[in-house]
């Protein structure tokens, strides 16, 4: 592993210098982009086969289960407010008092950081209001009793099976022993009062709060399948964004999860549930950068519509979207990227210019020549933009970063790396000249602004226009140094529709996925499963709810490593 | 009940004058000791770290004149009426070697002298060229102060922050340990709620959520010194931490009651929305003073915004709507709408500054004011935007240390690591042995001619 990170620390430090404009030693950007060693994924093996190993290191036997270590993950916001919705059907953002969650890349994971002082008063700020509003408005309900029936008895079983769906398995007897005694202490106040306790620790309980997997390694340590439950738990978190379902805790409790089939019919179901809509909307708006866009500013004298509500609807788009295509339509990644519909309000439908009436299934179509899938919906656009103008940097980097995987160094410090002031004369194309004659800008900015340039018929809130500034809009862009994705386009539509093919980007969406539902970056040890899901996804025709299924089925998902 | 006057109205009071003169609008919070012992009038000093972004227009924000007769600057203008508490240190440079974007690292080392750790926490293993980085490799000044002196107040520290963004190494400035960032609270109101938002309560009520929580806490305990065992070593920091966490909050609930005056803080509005910030700052400076004064702790500090590229973020409120702030830096010195509406901001971060320490100055305590108490050092991630220079990064300490501190002064240095600035505050704070903070500068020594 040390011998890996060595070379990718050179490599990283050679595109760095390149970019200042003073490439030394062997290497350039384009080693970069295509040494197989490097993209994961894109090395190719079967299952049983081996995987290309980094250099100096043996090729990975993926006959038997290869996995990275995952360390230990807190809840994040989104999960915390799912997870307290399905234990109490309330509703609310009771996560809005919790102190922020830490990213990795494109993704909230809380799994570096141990928890802030701040946070643990939270949570139990946070589980004292829900407790008593939950024991105020549904006492009944949240435990099955009534009247006479809300005894000891109806506590004891309370416990078990309330507790069993907030810490996604059984409590053991120890467990069980101390919340009822929690409850005693406390229902001398009379039932309510004791389950409102109760509930109060039980939603401030680590195994609650975190995603905890203890089965013991034969042996200690190396690597080890997961217990049922937690198995159970890794899959709602990936697929629903929030913790199990009876039924699905039910078939941990049968075993039928240790057997891929079980594993994949449970996964099957959990995706045919609306509430699947949660992960895809949670993964989907990281990926793209939309998590920002709700506290995003525009200029209001030049975009005086971008309002609240709007920006609103353009964050539900690509979810509705996203959802709509993945679990409702034909899944395929190639869809999402070039689709000339959207699902839309009617704000978004106005700026879009959209006339078509609405089909039975609530889509629209759209124009075209003008939209095309997830890249060229006015969130992704404006969320890649400045409050005055458009930034075919940030829009390309965001095509490098999160659709290509290939993250490019930090701008040199001492650079004047802003867009240059918008000139009623000139169009942002002429404007970002510089970036192109300038060696020592060129040589980073190649990688962005070409693609960055083909989204300039959308203005900074991802209205089409076809002039700017009364100047005709040139669209044209090259991708540089992405293997096949690489050549010359002319718009976004073109752009679009080849990264919808593209084998860089089928990589990526993988890898993205993997981050996702594992809440960390891949490590050597994931390359077994990494090609599996490669191979997989291409069998399915790059089909989203199939590279899904193979991902919750892999080895990384179902086993991991036990360390000291 | 709740409500209570505003400080700033009050006739000027020795604080057991005004906590006993409550009466019925006493706050009675049973989650904190009582630290008004008989007789006591002196109250430990405080440090509060106050950070705001994207360093400053130097040639606007340097004072004119000598060390006493100086002059402020456009930028510190609206100090004016603390002049004669502030210590202004121009020419002070942060060391800034290691890994990570200049907005990334700058937070990290503002107040730990230490860089981030050179890992691969917030990068990817794909080898495409991304630089990599960790969280930071060390504490921060406040939090290795308090660990040295074990301050006996209900909170070793309090975080407190205005739009602060998630955690990442550019949007986290305190840290207890290497890779350990402390969130700031970001809420003004939900911060009064837990701090001091049981004004109103019975006695009996008191009670009964005391032993509840006491009950609830104990359990928790037990669950989390169950899993010590059960997790690897990587992990059983993490459970450590939320122990050691548990553990402070059951050593708070085992105190006595105090009385204590909560601020007027306003109607609640939303905490994220940029056109806010203006209310939601004063409400939270209020909160921090209350806080302060109150004894909840000596330790404070206040994170305005983040030093990683705030993108969409614009000054409504001053006007400026057309290019968010951080690309405003950006701009070369020949920009001169850009260096106006710059200074504008950084005025802005003044006013901000000044309204806190005059809530600090109108709390009398002993022969002065809690600010006469107090070590309040502001500071940003970076010099000046267009260079990311960390050279002359723009730092005003204000308040005396308890009569420790010469005040009045303007203080020139040519380009002193800000190491000796951060030693002086720790020395300043009572750790008078300790010579040197951090690890990005190998000389030793307080900052010489100021404390």
């Amino acid at each position: 592993m040390t011998a890996a990170r060595t070379a990718i620390a050179g490599l990283g430090l050679v595109l760095f210098i390149s970019c200042t404009g003073q490439v030394k030693g062997g290497g350039s950007t384009a080693d970069v982009t295509t040494n197989p060693a490097l993209t994961p994924g894109a090395a190719g093996a079967g299952a049983g086969g081996s995987v290309t190993a980094p250099p100096g290191e043996q090729p990975l036997d993926c006959s038997k289960p290869q996995v990275a270590f995952s360390a230990l993950r807190r809840l994040t916001r989104e999960q915390y407010d799912n997870s307290v919705r399905d234990l109490l059907g309330s509703s609310g953002q009771p996560s809005l008092g919790l102190a922020a969650d830490e990213k990795l890349a494109a993704f909230f994971s809380n799994s570096v950081s141990p928890v802030s002082r701040l946070s643990v008063e939270q949570y139990r700020d946070a589980a004292e209001a829900l407790a008593a509003a939950a024991v105020a408005e549904q006492l009944d309900a949240l435990t099955g009793c009534a009247g006479a029936n809300q005894n000891a008895a109806c506590a004891a079983q309370f416990i078990q099976a309330f507790g069993r769906r907030a810490i996604r398995r059984p409590l053991s007897s120890d467990e069980a022993a101390r919340y009822q005694a929690l409850y005693d202490a406390n229902q001398t106040r009379g039932f309510a009062e004791g389950i409102r306790v109760v509930l109060q620790a039980l939603l401030q309980s680590p195994n609650f709060l975190y995603h905890l997997e203890l089965t013991p390694a034969p042996g200690g340590v190396g690597v080890t399948a997961l217990g049922g439950y937690e198995v159970a738990s890794r899959l709602s978190f990936a697929l629903w964004n929030s913790l199990p379902d009876a039924e699905l805790l039910d078939a941990a409790a049968a075993g039928l999860l240790d057997a891929k089939d079980g594993l994949q019919a449970q996964a099957e179901r959990l995706l045919q549930s609306d509430r699947a809509k949660d992960a895809l909307a949670s993964f989907h708006v990281q990926w793209l950068g939309l998590d920002a866009l709700l506290d995003l500013d525009k200029d209001p004298q030049l975009f005086p519509e971008f309002s609240d509500k709007l920006k609103g609807a353009m964050r539900d788009e690509a979810v509705s979207f996203a959802d709509f295509v993945i679990r409702r339509g034909d899944g395929r990644l190639q869809t999402l990227l070039s689709a000339p519909f959207t699902l839309a309000s009617p704000e978004l439908l106005g700026l879009y210019g959209a006339t078509a009436a609405p089909a039975a299934d609530g889509s629209v179509q759209l124009d075209p020549l003008q939209r095309a899938g997830l890249l060229t919906q006015a969130g992704f656009l404006a969320a890649h933009a400045h409050a005055n103008q458009t930034s075919p940097v940030h829009r390309g980097l965001a095509i490098r970063k999160n659709l290509l995987c290939t993250d490019l160094p930090d701008p040199p410090a001492n650079v004047n790396n802003n867009p240059p002031a918008p000139d009623p004369n000139a169009t942002t194309r002429q404007r970002f000249e510089q970036h192109r004659t300038n060696p020592s800008c060129a040589a980073c900015h190649q990688m962005m602004d070409p693609i960055g340039i083909g989204f300039e018929n959308y203005d900074a809130i991802g209205r089409y226009r076809t002039t700017e500034n009364n100047l005709p809009i040139d669209a044209s862009g090259e991708v540089l140094n992405a293997g096949a994705t690489s050549g010359t386009f002319t718009g976004a539509v073109e752009l679009a529709k080849r990264l919808s093919t593209s084998p860089e980007v089928r990589a990526c969406v993988q890898k993205q996925w993997f981050r996702f539902s594992l809440g960390r970056f891949e490590g050597p040890e994931d390359a077994c499963t990494l090609a599996g899901l490669s191979a997989d996804f291409a069998a399915a025709d790059f089909d989203v709810k199939k590279l899904l299924l193979s991902l919750v089925t892999s080895d990384a998902f179902r086993y991991r490593k036990a360390e000291p | 009940m709740k409500v209570v006057q505003s400080r700033r109205k009050q006739p000027r009071l020795s604080r057991r004058a005004l906590l006993s003169g409550l009466g019925a609008s006493a706050a009675l919070s049973p989650f904190i000791p009582l630290l008004e012992a008989e007789g006591q009038e002196a109250r430990p000093q405080r440090l509060i770290l106050w950070f705001t972004p994207h360093g400053t227009v130097y040639d606007n924000w340097k004072p004119s004149g000598g060390e006493t007769d100086f002059t402020l600057s456009p930028i510190l203008k609206p100090l004016e009426p603390y002049r004669a508490k502030l210590n202004i240190l121009d020419g002070l440079k942060v060391n800034a070697d290691g890994v990570g974007a200049p907005h990334t690292k700058g937070p990290p080392l503002l107040w730990t002298a230490s860089p981030l750790s050179n890992d691969m926490t917030f990068t990817r293993a794909d080898g495409s060229g991304g630089m990599y980085f960790g969280w930071n490799s060390a504490p921060s000044v406040d939090q290795v102060i308090l660990n040295e002196l074990k301050p006996t107040t209900p909170y070793k520290s309090l975080e407190f922050g205005v739009r602060s963004g998630s955690s990442f190494p550019g949007t986290r400035m305190i840290y207890s340990g290497a890779a350990a960032p402390l969130a700031p609270e970001t809420n003004p109101w939900a911060a009064f709620k837990r701090l001091i938002g049981d004004i109103g309560k019975t006695t009996d009520q008191l009670t009964q959520i005391k032993a509840e929580r006491t009950s609830v806490l104990d359990l928790l305990g037990s669950e989390l010194t169950s899993l010590q065992g059960k997790v690897s070593s990587a992990d059983k920091q993490k459970i450590d931490a939320h122990l050691a966490a548990v553990r402070e909050i059951e050593t708070r609930l085992s105190g006595s009651n105090i009385a204590c005056q909560g601020p007027v803080l306003g109607d609640e509005v939303d905490s994220n929305k940029s056109s806010n910030t203006p209310l939601v700052m004063d409400a939270m400076t209020s909160l921090m003073a209350a806080s302060l004064s109150c004894g909840l702790t000596d330790f404070a500090s206040m994170q305005y915004r983040v030093g990683e590229n705030d993108g969409g973020y614009l000054y409504d409120w001053l006007g400026i709507t057309d290019l968010e702030h951080h690309l405003m830096t950006h701009e070369p010195d020949t920009n001169l709408t850009a260096r106006a509406e710059l200074t504008k901001i950084y005025s802005w971060y003044a006013e901000m500054f000044g309204k806190f320490l005059g809530k600090l100055d109108a709390i009398p305590e002993g022969n002065g004011t809690l600010l006469d108490n107090s070590l309040v050092v502001w500071g940003s991630e970076i010099g000046k935007g267009n260079t990311h220079s960390f050279d002359k990064v723009p730092f005003v300490v204000a308040g005396g240390a308890a009569g420790k501190l010469k005040t009045g002064r303007y203080l020139q240095y040519a380009g002193v690591e800000h190491n000796r600035l951060l030693v002086s505050v720790a020395q300043l704070m009572g750790m008078s042995e300790l010579q040197s903070f951090g690890s990005t500068d190998k000389n030793t020594g307080n900052l010489a001619g100021f404390s």
